[in-house]
């Protein structure tokens, strides 16, 4: 059943009990309230937007970046139904073996589980970003024999948008109350802090209501959890399931950086794009970051290639003279595979650092806003100099293409130019120990009994690939476990 | 039209090639090195003007030089 909390505000406590909360309704929140109602749970699902976008709403992330400059703070994210994932591109891809391992030179712990722990629910996470069958293995290519890269595996979902997809399994479903404008402001603990005993609920019109249920489960995001949960600082000052300070801690981004442009000359090899990947025994090798080289040919005449000028002419003109007709349009429509751009997305290391914690401003519901300081360190910067280097050097060695790095790449004096890829991850990692981390390896909160988050955020290392995949399964893997508790 | 790409493409990474025969050489001075741009970055490899080009590539313009010239 799905309720306006504007309208129903009274009936979400009235409908009490349930057996588990949700908040957040995006891919984790859906994922892990489908899962739950299938094996018989009742669910309280939760979203603090609307059923469709609204600025006022949306304006509830709004918040500064400090150091790094971060242009996602507000527009990376989505807070209405269906969160994020009605602006996702779709890119879908597995974790490496390697991301699972633990790097020392990352000096953090990485996963506390293993791949195939996660990989688990691979065949109904593929079911549910409509990508059934697909192949995400990354592959050798035989016109590209290397033994420091191999060519990235992923599949692209539509993208499955979740609000479209299974709001009318919502609105029928007898085990999910879904509310939305519920926007959660409070997380109330025991007395001990050993439990939630309940959460408080506001709307933008000022309507509060307390909900309870056994267990309750944050999926709102790297960025929106961490500030909820510093937010909630009445019962503990640095805010619930931060003993060990660790809430906010360890943002991550996949890192994307213009590494440079090429230009063929094996055209038959770039008819599309080439996505590179390293190798496990590469990464070991060099100890640094995983990620994907991205070679990005222009490749139509109403792309930015140089070529695009002359072409527009040649079109234009064989229209006035004929003659020209024939040799104008074998070079308009001459699908280009030229000149392209090499970009990438990195992982970055888990940096304490790097961190979301809460500035001075509030917004409309009485809560801080976000400030977040997004730092990279050393090894980051030697992630994206030996990677661009090496797929430079490789397409050079296996006569594909020469590559001309930039400048910022050859000069470890300049500054390298790095945006996010609005992958969000990070804020409440996952640990078997507290110290290094929020959650255990069962997504619950280090020392609160029925409390869990799922999501992005509880990632303790980001990978070389998209992150939604990996969500999903997160999500299927916690709902599967807390069914048969 | 493919050939033809490629073959113009050959023919910019050949002016490349001078140059960076030129620096690695050392024959006209006139190549310093700056900040990377213009570099033996390791084995096999030279860089030349942010280009990153293999020790093949600058023999083969050697070649084309002696013959043509």
């Amino acid at each position: 059943m799905i309720f306006d909390f504007n309208e129903a505000w009274t009936r979400v406590a009235a409908a009490a009990p349930y057996d588990f909360c949700i908040c957040g309704t995006g891919p984790a929140g859906i994922t892990t309230a489908r899962k739950l109602a299938a094996s018989g749970k009742r669910v309280l699902l939760l979203e603090g937007g609307d059923l469709s976008y609204s600025e006022e709403s949306q304006e509830l992330y709004d918040g500064k970046s400090v150091g790094r400059k971060y242009w996602h703070v507000q527009s990376g994210r989505l807070r209405y139904f269906g969160g994020t994932s009605n602006h996702w591109t779709g890119r879908c891809g597995v974790f490496d073996p390697i991301d699972f391992e633990d790097r020392r030179y990352f000096g953090m712990p990485g996963w506390p589980i293993s791949r195939e722990q996660v990989l688990a629910g691979l065949d109904e996470a593929k079911d549910i970003l409509d990508i059934p069958g697909s192949d995400l293995s990354p592959h050798e290519d035989p016109g590209f024999r290397s033994t420091a890269f191999v060519q990235s595996g992923f599949a692209l979902s539509p993208p499955t948008r979740f609000a479209e997809k299974y709001e009318a399994e919502l609105k029928q479903s007898e085990r999910i109350d879904f509310f939305y404008n519920a926007n959660l402001v409070d997380i109330r603990l025991d007395s001990a802090q050993t439990s939630v005993e309940s959460l408080s609920l506001r709307s933008l019109s000022g309507r509060e209501v307390k909900v309870s249920a056994r267990r309750y489960i944050l999926a709102l995001g790297a960025i929106e959890t961490a500030r909820l949960l510093l937010n909630a600082n009445k019962q503990a000052t640095e805010g619930v399931g931060n003993r060990s300070g660790m809430v906010g801690r360890c943002f991550m981004e996949h890192l994307n950086v213009p590494i440079g442009r090429f230009v063929v000359t094996a055209p038959d090899f770039f008819r599309k794009e080439i996505s590179l990947t390293p190798t496990d025994a590469f990464l070991r090798q060099n100890d640094i970051g995983n990620g994907i080289v991205h070679f990005e040919p222009n490749s139509s005449p109403q792309s930015s290639g140089r070529l695009r000028i002359l072409k527009q002419f040649l079109r234009e003109t064989s229209c006035l003279h004929p003659g020209l007709t024939k040799i104008a349009r074998e070079a308009v429509d001459f699908d280009c595979p030229g000149d392209g751009t090499v970009t990438s997305l990195l992982e970055q290391v888990p940096n304490p650092a790097s961190r979301v914690s809460l500035s001075r401003d509030v917004d409309k519901l009485g809560l801080r806003r976000v400030e977040l300081d997004w730092e990279f360190n050393d090894q980051d910067k030697r992630t994206i100099r030996t990677l661009a280097m090496k797929a430079a050097q490789e397409m050079a060695r296996l006569d594909r293409a020469r590559v001309q790095l930039a400048r910022f790449i050859l000069n470890k004096d300049l500054d390298i130019e790095i945006g996010g890829h609005a992958h969000q991850m990070g804020t409440t990692r996952m640990s078997s120990k507290p110290e290094f981390g929020v959650v255990n390896e069962n997504c619950q909160v280090h020392g609160i009994g029925n409390f869990y988050i799922i999501g992005s955020s509880v990632f303790p290392t980001g990978g070389g690939t998209n992150p939604t995949l990996t969500i999903v399964l997160l999500a299927l893997r916690l709902a599967k476990h807390l069914s048969t508790e | 039209m493919l050939r033809a790409l490629g073959q113009t493409r050959r023919s910019f990474i050949q002016k490349l090639a001078t140059a960076g025969s030129l620096f690695v050489l050392g024959s006209t001075g006139a190549e310093a090195e700056t900040a990377g741009e213009n570099s033996r970055c390791c084995e096999g490899f030279v860089i030349v003007h942010g280009w990153v080009l293999t020790d093949k590539d600058l023999r083969h313009q050697q070649e084309f030089s002696l013959h043509d010239f």
